[in-house]
């Protein structure tokens, strides 16, 4: 990389850091906690835009990884006082009722289990294609959500966990975010990228081409998943509490909206469609309930933010398939472009676009 | 030792019979070229060849290896590649992208590396640009390293094509129907550049084509399939008199 | 288990396997055509029981009545879903998971508008008195619809049977599975197939929901999530795109998920979660199914 593109890099690096700590001192804590959420989505959006958008692996699986995430983490966590209490309808299993851990530990641990189960998974499921792929994946969500609902032992069933230490900070979230982004535009931009981008292409030939589709496959599966796993380990501990309903389908999708709105091969449009996406389930949280409105009380309809999302759904698929981004990203060469313009021709000769 | 051998393949779909105890024996640096009538059976040869199908009974040996079972991307690494009857290139990558995915293979680095950025994998992605831009300028496709693929002329991604082919070091190289479409000029060039890479790059070729002025004019042996069995076998000027090969199928003499 | 009770879950297991089976044709008629998994076709066996709930609640119309208007608007819906959602994409030859990703859009859009206009409280569906009475059979005490229906959904596969194999549509749907280009080339208007290949599907989805709400009479606009999905894997295990097979299929995934859980009632829990270990294992040893067969993709 150029000097110049350093520059660029520490500038923003200094802008995004300026910003956070501003909001840590300033904003409400309802804020920061859309902007936790906003930073979690983004590598979960990655780690799925990795898998389906790049690869052309189309996964429906997502819900799962960050439950597997998610528990596995807090498992570690929690003390074992609060272990105690909520566990009272069977105690919880050895060795965790006795652990009590940090929370780099529960975040290591959860990524581990994450790849682990993602690389089981991967073995059956990526042998197929296409839609029985998706179907297959779902399948597989589906009984992790239906599993940890029943063993209560291990997670507590339906009642799930409450009292998660509350870890998760904007550091912590917007880190990880960070090294999402690091770790996917890296391995984007290489030779495995270019690989995983054949095998969406045109798999035929990529395997004419002596890659191996499998290996490459499961590689990519893992490696998304498991960034899924890490941001599930992540909301468990900004949220302090979770359950198996909050990982049903309905995650996965609006995983699904965040990278078919930012575009599904795009890493910027990976992260822009998860700020979009987190913000309106945030924004529209008025329309699913009652809005006073002086002296007329609108009531609230369960529900409607979905059909809203729903229908943006369709409508990108319809009207605008490649998403905001399409497989564009926000290059260095943009960039400079707009800062020469922006400075008079200052420096501008050394753009090439 | 012959680089190629198929000994007695029979591939069967269903009911159907693709290939029929097809035999052909092939030496290095030879240029065979196999012709037949549509549905003869002469993609499926080439994909027993690459892989793609594991046949029924029969044996393919390469180098004297045998492979009939083996999986098919190794079979790149091992030397054999091929281009496809209708072009597959990757449709959301650029020229060079192309190019560098077939060189995949042969980067010899783990992800770790690469995720790093170890000095190693940048030395190594380096060094595979500079060989890739290198068979652009080979190929005279430089100049659009950085264009879309689908945006070349149909002429320009089927040259594209076998230049991504040759990025894999290959021994023996499998074209199908590399001239199709073209006109009599753009085929006199494809027959020149094919004989040119087959001294430049010492490859062993095998052809399918239906293009008569292609088979003929550069085709030392020619295979002659029908209904998946081979009806004929020799030189040129020996399939063009060979009756049976003018009663399945003889494509029209071209008016050199 | 006493013999009393063996009878008592194998009736409801053909009763489910029944209407398992109904809905499964849809989405392997649909899939055998466009390759498409039509994510709302549970929601429309929902539609179809809220229909004919509304029906009786809000228009006094009699039940049979409103099954009927319940099954025919069903059908309805079932193809304006496919004018709007899939026929544009499919017109613009766009890629088979932009279908995809539609078809789960509209999915989620059917359950959240039910939840709008609807509300989350489950209604109770009406159970006609017919329905409700009682049928002795030696010491076994059934209620006879579980009889009755299951005869009935015999009756309507007959009919579907006919449609689809003994009719010119019927042919033309079958052309189009087997072969979509050459098909279109034969002079098949594909629209009006398509369109009449989702009428029947729905419609018959319509039906598999309302007598779903007959023996589960708590509905509730995302009571067609599960089904839907298990229905799904029905037609995947008997092969999927083979109508035959979306029966069989129905049929077997409805026995195994009442007599299973029968057997061996300390797995209740994990009722849903053995369907999906079903298909994932048909899927991997099996991805044709029981009755289909193999796909060879062209180089």
């Amino acid at each position: 990389m150029t000097k110049q593109r350093k520059i660029i890099l520490l500038v923003g690096a200094l802008i995004v850091s300026g910003f956070l700590i501003y909001a840590n001192f300033f904003f409400d804590a309802y804020v920061l906690r859309v902007l936790n959420l906003i930073a979690i989505y983004m590598s979960a959006a990655l780690g799925l835009s990795l898998i389906n958008g790049f690869t052309g692996q189309f996964s429906l699986g997502i819900a799962g990884f960050m439950a597997i995430g998610g528990y596995s983490a807090s498992l570690l966590t929690l003390p074992i006082s609060v272990k105690e209490s909520i566990f009272f309808i069977r105690p919880l299993i050895w060795p965790f009722n006795s652990l009590e851990l940090p929370f780099i530990v529960g975040v290591l641990f959860a990524a581990i289990m994450t790849a682990i189960f993602s690389f089981l998974i991967g073995f059956p499921v990526l042998r197929l294609r296409g839609d029985y792929l998706a179907i297959a994946t779902l399948g597989f969500s589906e009984v992790i959500r239906v599993v940890s609902t029943n063993t209560i032992t291990i997670t507590n069933g339906a009642l799930g966990l409450k009292g998660i230490p509350a870890f998760t900070n904007i550091w912590w979230s917007f880190g990880f975010a960070g090294f999402s982004l690091f770790v996917i535009w890296r391995l984007i931009n290489s030779s495995y990228g270019r690989a995983f981008k054949a095998i969406r292409d045109n798999e035929m030939a990529a395997e004419a081409m002596g890659i191996a589709l499998f290996k490459h496959k499961l590689l990519s599966f893992v490696i998304g998943s498991t960034l899924a796993g890490i941001a599930g380990a992540l909301l468990a501990h900004l949220l302090t509490a979770i359950d198996p309903a909050m990982f049903r389908f309905f995650l996965t999708f609006n995983v699904l909206l965040m990278i078919v709105l930012g575009g599904m091969g795009s890493i910027t449009g990976a992260l822009i469609g998860a700020s979009i996406v987190t913000f309106l389930f945030e924004f529209l949280r008025y329309l699913d309930s009652p809005m006073e409105l002086g002296f007329i009380t609108i009531p609230g309809a369960p529900g409607l933010r979905m059909v809203i999302f729903s229908t943006l759904l369709i409508a990108m698929i319809l009207f605008r398939r490649q998403g905001l981004m399409g497989d564009k990203e926000l290059s260095f060469a943009w960039i400079e472009g707009k800062i020469s313009r922006f400075f008079g021709r200052k420096g501008g000769e050394n753009v090439n676009s | 030792m012959s680089i190629l051998k198929l000994e007695s393949v029979t591939k069967r779909f269903g009911g159907l019979v693709a290939l029929s105890d097809f035999t052909v024996t092939i030496e290095d640096g030879e240029i065979i070229g196999l012709i037949g009538p549509n549905g003869a059976g002469k993609t499926t040869a080439f994909n027993v060849i690459t892989g793609v199908y594991k046949p029924e009974q029969g044996r393919v040996t390469f180098s004297g290896r045998d492979i009939t079972m083996l999986k098919a991307h190794p079979r790149t690494a091992m030397g054999i590649c091929r281009t496809f009857q209708n072009i597959r290139l990757f449709d959301q990558m650029t020229v060079l992208e192309n190019i560098l995915v077939a060189m995949h293979i042969r980067l010899k680095k783990s992800i770790f590396a690469v995720v790093s950025g170890s000095p190693g994998y940048q030395k190594r992605e380096k060094e595979m640009k500079e060989e890739a831009f290198e068979l652009l300028r080979y190929v005279n496709l430089d100049h659009l390293a950085n264009e879309r693929a689908p945006n070349l002329p149909y002429g320009q991604q089927r040259r594209l094509e076998i230049a991504r082919a040759l990025a894999t070091n290959p021994k023996l190289l499998l074209l199908d129907e590399p001239a199709a479409g073209m006109n009599h000029q753009e085929t006199a060039n494809l027959m020149e550049f094919i004989n040119k890479i087959r001294e430049e790059f010492k490859l062993t070729i095998f052809i399918i084509e239906h293009q008569m002025m292609v088979v003929m004019g550069i085709c030392k042996r020619i295979l002659v399939l029908d209904y998946g069995k081979t009806i004929a076998e020799g030189t040129p000027r020996e399939i063009q008199n060979n009756p049976k090969v003018i009663e399945a199928y003889l494509g029209v003499k071209d008016s050199a | 288990m006493t013999l009393t009770h063996f009878f008592q879950h194998l009736a409801n297991g053909v009763y489910l396997g029944s209407l398992y089976a109904l809905i499964a044709i849809g989405y392997t008629m649909v899939y055998g055509i466009l390759r498409l998994i039509n994510f709302a076709h549970g929601e429309l066996l929902i539609v179809g029981a809220f229909i004919a709930y509304y029906g009786i609640l809000i228009f006094h119309l009699p039940w049979w009545f409103s099954f009927i208007i319940a099954i025919a608007l069903g059908a309805l819906v079932g193809m304006s879903l496919e004018r709007v959602a899939y026929r544009p994409l499919r017109e613009r030859g766009a890629p088979r998971i932009s279908l995809l990703v539609s078809a789960i859009g509209a999915s989620f859009f059917l359950q959240n508008l039910g939840l709008v206009i609807i509300g989350g409280r489950h209604k109770s569906f009406y159970r006609p008195p017919f329905f409700a009475q009682t049928v002795q059979l030696g010491d076994v005490t059934v209620m006879n619809f579980l009889f009755v229906l299951p005869i009935i959904t015999i009756i309507i596969l007959g009919i579907v049977f006919f449609l689809v194999y003994r009719s010119k549509t019927g042919m033309a749907m079958r052309a189009l599975a087997k072969d979509y280009p050459t098909a279109r080339l034969m002079g098949i208007n594909i629209n009006r197939i398509i369109a009449y290949t989702f009428a029947l599907g729905s419609a018959l989805a319509a039906i598999g929901g309302i007598m779903y709400a007959l023996r589960y009479p708590a509905i509730h606009p995302l009571a067609g999530v599960l089904p839907g999905l298990k229905c799904f894997i029905a037609a995947v295990v008997g092969g999927i795109g083979n109508v035959p097979g979306a029966v069989l299929g129905g049929f077997l995934l409805g026995m195994l998920e009442i007599m299973g859980i029968a057997f061996f009632p300390h797995l209740a829990g994990y009722r849903d979660a053995i369907a999906f270990i079903v298909l994932i294992i048909i899927l991997s040893f099996k991805p044709t199914g029981l009755l289909g067969e193999q796909v060879v993709e062209k180089v």
